[in-house]
């Protein structure tokens, strides 16, 4: 019944973001063109520095372009299907917006679930991270195979997970304090920015603060590498914990968030941002 | 009788109104409470922390010698201490997209001015809960970010100084280009904004360290004259200090000159869309 | 979810019950000093607005209620708290017959909500898409759909910009757009908070006229909220005042303007430029030939007063009701109690 449902809305979402394409090309193509050009353009940056050094941190130039290729995807399917500020929580939180999640007489996980699916307007970074990724894989030597496909997939699905979970947990901070924490979201992203640097060679303290509080390891560099076999520490096993955990932490702090949201409401109200 | 005072309240009322703006802005994000700043500030203190660590495992395993490693680390804590500087960005955009631009119309003051004054003051909390820390803080960090002689320094603050200008330019440039041509799109105008700073003003990563002889050719375009140009002069790598700040001043110019074009070609375009 | 045909009106009597609901408000006091606002960071000042002090009402089912009051008496909140939005801090909220909060997503099914500074429909798309959208998320079926949607049409007069981009409409499309979006679903329960602001005399008229032919034909229980006096009069037969969260009047508009009195402006054209003295009405001013006076006509009848006036004197009388909106201010500096 739900899965119908989440089916049906998506439907919906995505009809509308083939008529956004149709009905207003000229912005959809400068959307979707930039949207992939920034991403794009933060991989290119290491990645020169990847050839500029022969590799990074023990990874060859073309695993550093499958890592960089992974984190594409990542922030190709966030694109996707957390468009409309609901990945940036903290900006729908903090402008007064849930009042119109809220009315919805739906689940609120379903609303957040459905409402930024852009299949088409979003596709130009998961295009490119497809396209990335192909390329470096056809480079590396005796790695890719169905079980490999298949891991890469699950892989980049736990990796969303983590990327959303700790997007959304300092966006619940927005709950408390709209004005101050609406752009909390926009600042943890920006450490995303990290997540396509190799972690080797880094110190414990560091590796270990970016695979756990700030797991900005997790959205690239630990799946490439237990993906690759690079290291036998690392495995997908440990991801999906990690990504059980994430999620745990997320539902309780956003859902103890909402239940504040509701006793004491939102003072201010922006429209800006909302459904477009 | 006249005094500094007199002098101040009668000779110089724009000064005054500029003032004025620069801490109403200055104090704006503070009513927001504490979060505000633990956010932004915080999370840019730890990516500055990961950044250098990273950028330490990146040469130890390189085998780039020391020296190299020393010049990219300090680059990169100058540019983290003077983040807002180099890399300038106006609320222009924005109060096109709110509406609320039209205000600026309104005053008798100049509208770039109002931006600049605006943008200077919010400079002022970032300037207190994270550059003076991290600077105060570079010696635990490992990172010696002291001038190599007054000379260096006096270049330097007027190479930054040119670069901001130019930044202000760039952003007007932007927001006036984007606004009216492509109908208010502040989405897109942030989005190019972030990739010129991603790669192509070296803000983030030095252009000297891009390979192919891409660095080399990114130096000569306006945006290096934004962050690359003051950073390089200050670490010491710039290769031809003369040539360097010619041409930061050749392009400031002609951002200016643009800016100024924009703006006053589309006037009555900007007002309607400025709300 | 299974698809409802709501061509059914609610079966309930009363639609929304307040038991001595009370809502408090933290608000943070800020200082325009650098200092000050320093300070604030680490130690803001604190203080708590009453929005709603224990209040109780009934609305039965097919009931307009019109509910007004001055900038922050506690409209909004109230109609926040009808709506799901907000839990009240103590007593209750049940509203056809179910607690708005905790059975929010079937409650949402029955209620339809429209704020009029904000919008539900989509920026970037035509508003026959944001239709649609409703139609799959609130699981309208077809036939319901289709019979709403040409309905509110017609009479929201929207043919002309149904297939225009929502950024592109005027001030006045977009509200009965709004409006048509928030009734799509056929609710049982309309809750609108200033849904006429900004709109000008014609757009009010023909929102007005809708609502009370939909109230009359599916007995749908309607809460506007509003500034504008005149308006709430015109749509609804019960009106409650709000001041600093707490009822200072709940009954209709003809009570009400009994209860603000009889005060009226007589303007005499008289042969001279000199104004007449006149026993029981109160001089203002003159133009010309032209005297305005204040009058409280329940205590001294106009004709009675005109009486005292030589006939060869009179040249044309004039009477003005002040403005519902003037008596209401009245109200509320006077501060009159409540009843019904």
């Amino acid at each position: 019944m739900v899965a119908r449902r989440i089916i049906g809305l998506w439907s919906v979402y995505g009809r509308m973001d083939v008529m956004w394409l149709l009905k207003d090309f000229n912005n959809f193509a400068l959307y979707t063109v930039t949207d992939a050009a920034i991403n794009v353009a933060s991989v290119a940056g290491i990645w020169l520095i990847a050839a500029r050094f022969n590799g990074i941190g023990g990874m060859g130039i073309y695993q550093v372009l499958f890592m960089l290729g992974y984190s594409l995807m990542v922030n190709g399917l966030i694109s996707t299907f957390f468009s409309f500020n609901v990945y940036f929580i903290s900006r729908i939180i903090g402008r007064g917006q849930m009042d119109h999640v809220l009315i919805m007489p739906q689940p609120v996980w379903v609303t957040l679930l459905t409402e930024g699916f852009t299949p088409v307007s979003g596709s130009g970074v998961l295009l490119s991270g497809i396209g990335v990724t192909t390329f470096a894989l056809s480079r590396i030597d005796n790695l890719v195979s169905v079980p490999f496909v298949i891991a890469l997939v699950g892989c980049i699905g736990l990796s969303v997970i983590i990327s959303l979970s700790f997007s959304f947990m300092w966006g619940s901070l927005a709950f408390y304090s709209p004005v101050g924490a609406e752009e909390v979201c926009t600042s943890a992203g920006s450490l995303s920015w990290l997540s396509g640097f190799p972690l080797n060679g880094l110190e414990s303290v560091s590796k270990y603060v970016m695979l756990s509080v700030l797991p900005i390891g997790l959205y690239a560099w630990f799946p490439s590498m237990a993906l690759m076999g690079l290291s036998s520490s690392l495995n997908i096993a440990l991801l999906a914990f990690i990504a059980l955990a994430y999620l745990s932490l997320v539902l309780f702090f956003f859902t103890r968030g909402l239940k504040h949201y509701v006793k004491n409401g939102s003072y201010r109200y922006l429209d800006r941002g909302h459904r477009r | 009788m006249v005094t500094t005072k007199t002098v101040w309240n009668h000779s110089m009322p724009n000064l005054r109104a500029h003032a004025r703006l620069i801490r109403l802005e200055a104090t704006s994000p503070m009513s927001g409470g504490i979060l505000y700043f633990l956010g932004g500030y915080f999370v840019r203190f730890v990516r500055t922390l990961l950044l250098l660590s990273i950028w330490r495992a990146v040469f130890a395993q390189a085998g780039d010698g020391t020296a190299s490693l020393d010049e990219v680390l300090r680059y990169t804590l100058v540019a983290a201490i003077l983040w807002q500087q180099v890399d300038v960005q106006t609320t222009a955009s924005v109060t096109f997209w709110e509406g609320t631009a039209s205000s600026r119309f309104l005053r008798p003051l100049s509208v770039f001015g109002q931006y600049i004054s605006e943008t200077i003051g919010r400079w002022v909390p970032g300037l207190i809960f994270l550059s003076i820390p991290l600077a105060l803080l570079s010696p635990v960090l490992g990172v010696d970010i002291m001038p190599t002689s007054s000379t260096t320094l006096f270049l330097f603050m007027v190479s930054l100084l040119i670069g901001i200008l130019s930044g202000f330019a760039m952003d007007f440039i932007l927001t006036g280009y984007i606004m009216v041509y492509l109908g208010n799109a502040n989405y897109i105008a942030s989005q190019i904004r972030a990739a010129f700073t991603m790669l192509l003003s070296g803000a983030l990563i030095p252009l000297h360290l891009l390979p192919f002889g891409i660095g080399q050719a990114l130096q000569w375009l306006p945006f290096a004259t934004m962050a690359s140009a003051p950073l390089s002069l200050y670490v010491g790598i710039a290769e031809d200090v003369g040539r360097m700040l010619l041409l930061q001043v050749s392009w400031c110019i002609l951002l200016w000159l643009a800016a100024v074009y924009v703006w006053k070609k589309n006037r009555q375009r900007l007002v309607v869309l400025g709300g | 979810m299974s698809r409802m045909d709501r061509t059914d009106t609610s079966t309930e009597v009363t639609a929304v019950r307040l038991d001595s609901v009370t809502k408090v408000f933290s608000q943070k006091t800020r200082s325009d000093t650098v200092l000050g606002a320093l300070k604030g960071m680490l130690k803001p000042a604190v203080r708590t607005v009453r929005a709603l002090d224990a209040v109780s009402f009934t609305v039965e089912s097919g009931e307009i209620l019109a509910y007004a009051g001055p900038n922050g008496a506690g409209k909004s909140t109230t109609i926040r708290l009808i709506s799901g939005l907000l839990g009240p801090d103590s007593g209750k909220v049940s509203a056809l017959s179910m607690d708005p909060v905790r059975n929010r997503v079937k409650y949402m099914q029955r209620t339809g909500v429209l704020f009029g500074q904000r919008t539900e429909l989509w920026w970037d798309q035509p508003v026959i898409t944001s239709f649609d959208w409703k139609r799959v998320v609130w699981n309208i079926s077809e036939q319901s759909y289709w019979r709403m949607r040409n309905e509110l049409v017609d009479l929201l007069d929207m043919s002309a910009f149904l297939n225009t981009h929502v950024r592109e409409l005027s001030l006045g499309q977009r509200m009965r757009a709004d409006m048509a979006m928030a009734l799509l679903h056929e609710p049982n329960l309309l809750l609108l908070d200033e849904p006429t602001i900004g709109m000008d005399v014609l757009a009010k008229r023909q929102i007005i006229g809708f609502l009370k032919d939909l109230n009359r034909r599916r007995n749908m229980t309607i809460i506007v909220t509003s500034h504008d006096m005149d308006d709430l009069m015109e749509i609804a037969g019960r009106i409650i005042l709000l001041d600093k969260g707490r009822i200072t009047y709940d009954g209709d508009f003809n009570r009400l303007r009994g209860l603000i009195g009889g005060q009226r402006t007589l303007i005499l054209t008289t042969n001279s430029s000199k104004p007449l003295e006149l026993e029981g009405a109160v001089y203002e001013r003159s133009e010309d030939n032209r005297h305005w006076y204040k009058v409280d006509a329940e205590r001294n009848p106009i004709a009675s007063i005109l009486q005292r006036v030589p006939p060869e004197a009179l040249i044309d009388v004039e009477t003005l009701r002040p403005p519902f909106e003037q008596q209401i201010a009245e109200l509320y500096r006077n501060n009159l109690g409540s009843s019904r």
